[in-house]
Parts: structure tokens; C-alpha cells; sequence
């Protein structure tokens, strides 16, 4: 008896470090810090994974000419290029998912965006008369995608990724776990965009927001995208500026302090979450209702708005 | 007399028990007020580590890819105060003196993490 119960005791430390192997890496991608963190994962896990973000961040870069066709090719002329294919369909993805259902997102805005971005940093508004010509640009101008991985790009106006590559890239490496049956990670793409699996045994994570204390939200197996002022604002006359634009008007005056989109598919999550930080709260309750998303907006540091059953403690 | 025995398997079970779970007890409080310690990456490399407790206020000057990083260490929290890069949003973050609240200049590849308990898996911002 004796034995039998010293053995149990050695068993139950034993039993509890096997179950703690966990795979970590950190790299710079699309202007940011991706940490990774997956259990039971090798070190191929983890350089596939790299390798996906850094081939998507060069495919996406609209700053600088790269060893193969990006964007900033794209933006740099008016004729037909031909692009990998992967740069096609992640271009075509975030061309229509402003017609399904990221109504406020328009992958158009690159030089408005840039425009407001170089204000902000002088802590100034830009021009009116700035805004309106780069609104004119992103009105007369339109992608063309032809056959043979071959893209076309039709006026002035200049393509930005920034909202949605990293939530693509995220719905890439979801679908290389899966096929790993790796189940249990956190893919952290510099804290905005969040691929979440699930704990080793089944459970939540605990996930917190920035800016909302207190707040404790069990999560698993979704992709979390937030849009916001934390980085990149400014305050004018009692107006905060953000860098997210809105394709119709060319404003950027800011909402809300930050809105949050929970959803199974990365790339429509972080396009959500743009769309929804120029929405009004009727339109994040119409958008609940029509597609698989939760969404949480957050004004003077705390909730204005959040759908009754996402599921969190406050401590 | 087996009966005898087994009592005594019991209690001692039972006090190991006890000892562990106050052992445990006693490790996470202390983790929890102790253990801030701030770890700054330039790529992939750790080019510091500091402990937040131990130090007051201090500078610390590292080469990031571009430009060198002007990082200050004060009253338990750290941040970056000078950094060459375009956006500045690495200042901008200010103090951070939580886990899971990272510094990010992606335009000096520094990245700065303090590593401690945390009531959080991860915080999005």
C-alpha cells in the first residue's frame, strides 16, 4: 500500500511537467511584433509559420519594391502586372469584402490614409482641399483582375493592406495548424490581430483590451481584431484624430477609443473592425446579426457597446 | 495494525500535500510583487534585461536596425523616450509596467516585453 501511494505522488509531478511543451517564437512582420506561442508544435511548426508572415509582409509592403511583384508595384503604375498568386487572391479577398459586409473598408485608401498619417505626426488636420482631391482619386479608381494571376490597377489612388493582411495571414496559419492537428496556441500579430486555439484541456483563454480595466474575457478558437486610437492619434480641439479614414467622406475623427471584432475568419475580422470604428451602434448590432461576428466598442475607457453574451468576469 | 499503517499513510499524503500547496502559495505571491523583469529584443536577439524593482531611474541606449534607442527605466515602468523612427508610436506607448503590454518599434525591430505573472493569457489593443 505503502509503495503504491509513493509511486501515485511521484506520478502526479511527472504527469504535469509532460503536459507543458510549449513552442515559442518572436519575428518582426507587417510593421509589428507576431509572437507565437503553440503547444506540442516542432521547429518546422514555427519556421512555416515565419516563413508565412514574412512572404505575406513582402507581398503586402506598399512602401518599398521587393525581390517580386507587391503592392507598391502595383501602386507605382497603370498597367497590367502580373503578381504571384497568392498576392491575387489576397488582393481580390480584401477588393470584396467591402461588399460583404465591411462596408466602411475601401483597400483604396492608401495615399488618404498616408496623407492623414503625416498630419498626425505634425499634430495637425490635413488640408481640406488634400482630402478632397485624394477622395477623388479613391472614386475614380479601381482594380482590374484578369485571367493569369494579372492585376490592373485603374487611376491614382493607392492600395493599403495594413487592415487586413495580418487577420489574412492568421486565417493561413489556422489552416496549417489544423492540418498539423495543432490545437492548442496563441498567434499574437502585434496585439491588434489575435489568432486564438484553444487550452490543452479545452478551455478559454483569458483575454484582456487595453483601456478597458478590469474586464477578463474567456475566448477560444477565434481570431480577436482591434481597430483604434492607441497608436497613431492626435487630439484637436477636443477631437481625437486616428489613422483609420473613412472612404466616403475623408475623415478621420474618431468614435470610439477602440472597437473589437471576435470572429472565426481573420481577414473579415480585421476588416470589420476598421468598418465598425466609423459605425454607429445600430449598425454593430445589424452587423451581429448578419455575420458570425461579437463586437465590443469602447469609448472613455469603457463599454459602449457589447452583445450580452460574450462571455467575461470582471475582477 | 494495518490500519494503524494506513493512518499514517494518510497523514503523511496529507502533509506533503499541505507543504506543497504553501509552497506554492508562497512562490506565486512572491512572483507576483518581485518578478517584473523587462526583456528588450532587437530582432530576435535579447540585448537587455532588466528588473524593474531594482532599478530607480536609469537610461539605457541600444542599437536598433536603424537608429540608436533611447529606452528609460523609472518607478517600476519602461519606455521608450527616443527612437528615430517615422511614426513614433513606440513613444507614444509611454510607461508600461504590466506583462502582456508590449513596446513596439517595428521600424528598429526593439521590442520590449515585461515578463511576469499576469491575470491574462493575452491583451489586444
Amino acid at each position: 500500500m505503502r509503495n503504491k501511494l509513493l509511486t501515485f505522488l511521484f506520478i502526479i509531478p511527472l504527469l504535469t511537467s509532460c503536459s507543458d511543451n510549449i513552442k515559442k517564437d518572436g519575428f518582426f512582420a507587417f510593421d509589428t511584433r507576431i509572437n507565437i506561442s503553440i503547444e506540442n508544435a516542432n521547429e518546422d511548426n514555427l519556421s512555416y509559420i515565419k516563413e508565412i508572415c514574412l512572404y505575406l509582409d513582402k507581398l503586402s509592403d506598399n512602401y518599398q519594391a521587393r525581390d517580386i511583384a507587391n503592392v507598391y508595384s502595383i501602386n507605382q503604375s497603370n498597367e497590367d502586372i502580373k503578381v504571384d498568386k497568392d498576392l491575387y487572391d489576397l488582393l481580390k479577398s480584401a477588393y470584396e469584402v467591402n461588399s460583404q459586409g465591411a462596408s466602411n473598408f475601401n483597400l483604396m485608401c492608401g495615399s488618404l490614409a498616408k496623407l492623414w498619417k503625416s498630419s498626425i505626426e505634425k499634430s495637425q488636420i490635413p488640408d481640406i482641399l488634400d482630402i478632397q482631391n485624394e477622395l477623388n482619386k479613391i472614386q475614380n479608381s479601381s482594380l482590374l483582375f484578369k485571367d493569369d494571376n494579372v492585376i490592373q490597377r485603374i487611376g491614382e489612388a493607392e492600395i493599403d493592406l495594413g487592415g487586413y493582411v495580418k487577420g489574412y495571414s492568421l486565417d493561413k496559419i489556422k489552416d496549417y495548424l489544423k492540418a498539423h492537428e495543432l490545437t492548442n496556441y496563441i498567434i499574437n500579430a502585434g496585439n491588434s490581430s489575435v489568432l486564438l486555439g484553444e487550452k490543452n484541456n479545452g478551455e478559454t483563454y483569458k483575454v484582456g483590451i487595453k483601456g478597458l480595466d478590469g474586464y477578463l474575457f474567456k475566448l477560444k478558437n477565434c481570431v480577436i481584431s482591434t481597430s483604434g486610437t492607441l497608436e497613431q492619434s492626435v487630439v484637436i480641439n477636443d477631437k481625437t484624430y486616428s489613422h483609420i479614414v473613412n472612404p466616403y467622406n475623408g475623415d478621420a475623427e474618431a468614435k470610439y477609443d477602440s472597437v473589437v471584432v471576435i470572429s472565426k475568419d481573420g481577414a473579415f475580422s480585421d476588416a470589420m473592425s476598421t468598418s465598425l470604428f466609423m459605425a454607429t451602434e445600430e449598425e454593430m448590432i445589424k452587423a451581429e446579426e448578419d455575420y458570425d461576428i461579437r463586437v465590443i466598442a469602447i469609448k472613455d475607457n469603457n463599454v459602449f457597446y457589447m452583445n450580452n453574451d460574450v462571455e467575461f468576469d470582471f475582477h | 495494525m494495518d490500519k494503524k499503517r494506513l493512518r499514517n499513510d494518510i497523514i503523511l499524503i496529507v502533509s506533503l500535500l499541505l507543504v506543497a500547496v504553501i509552497a506554492l502559495v508562497v512562490i506565486l505571491a512572491n512572483r507576483k510583487k518581485d518578478n517584473l523583469i523587462a526583456k528588450v529584443y532587437v530582432q530576435s536577439e535579447i540585448v537587455l534585461t532588466i528588473d524593474l524593482n531594482e532599478v530607480k531611474d536609469k537610461d539605457y541606449y541600444i542599437d536598433g536596425v536603424h537608429n540608436q534607442v533611447h529606452i528609460n527605466v523609472k518607478d517600476g515602468a519602461i519606455a521608450i523616450v527616443e527612437s528615430g523612427c517615422p511614426h513614433q508610436d513606440c513613444v507614444h506607448t509611454g510607461y508600461v509596467k504590466e506583462s502582456n503590454r508590449p513596446i513596439i518599434c517595428a521600424y528598429n525591430a526593439v521590442y520590449i516585453i515585461i515578463e511576469g505573472t499576469s491575470d491574462y493569457d493575452v491583451v489586444v489593443n
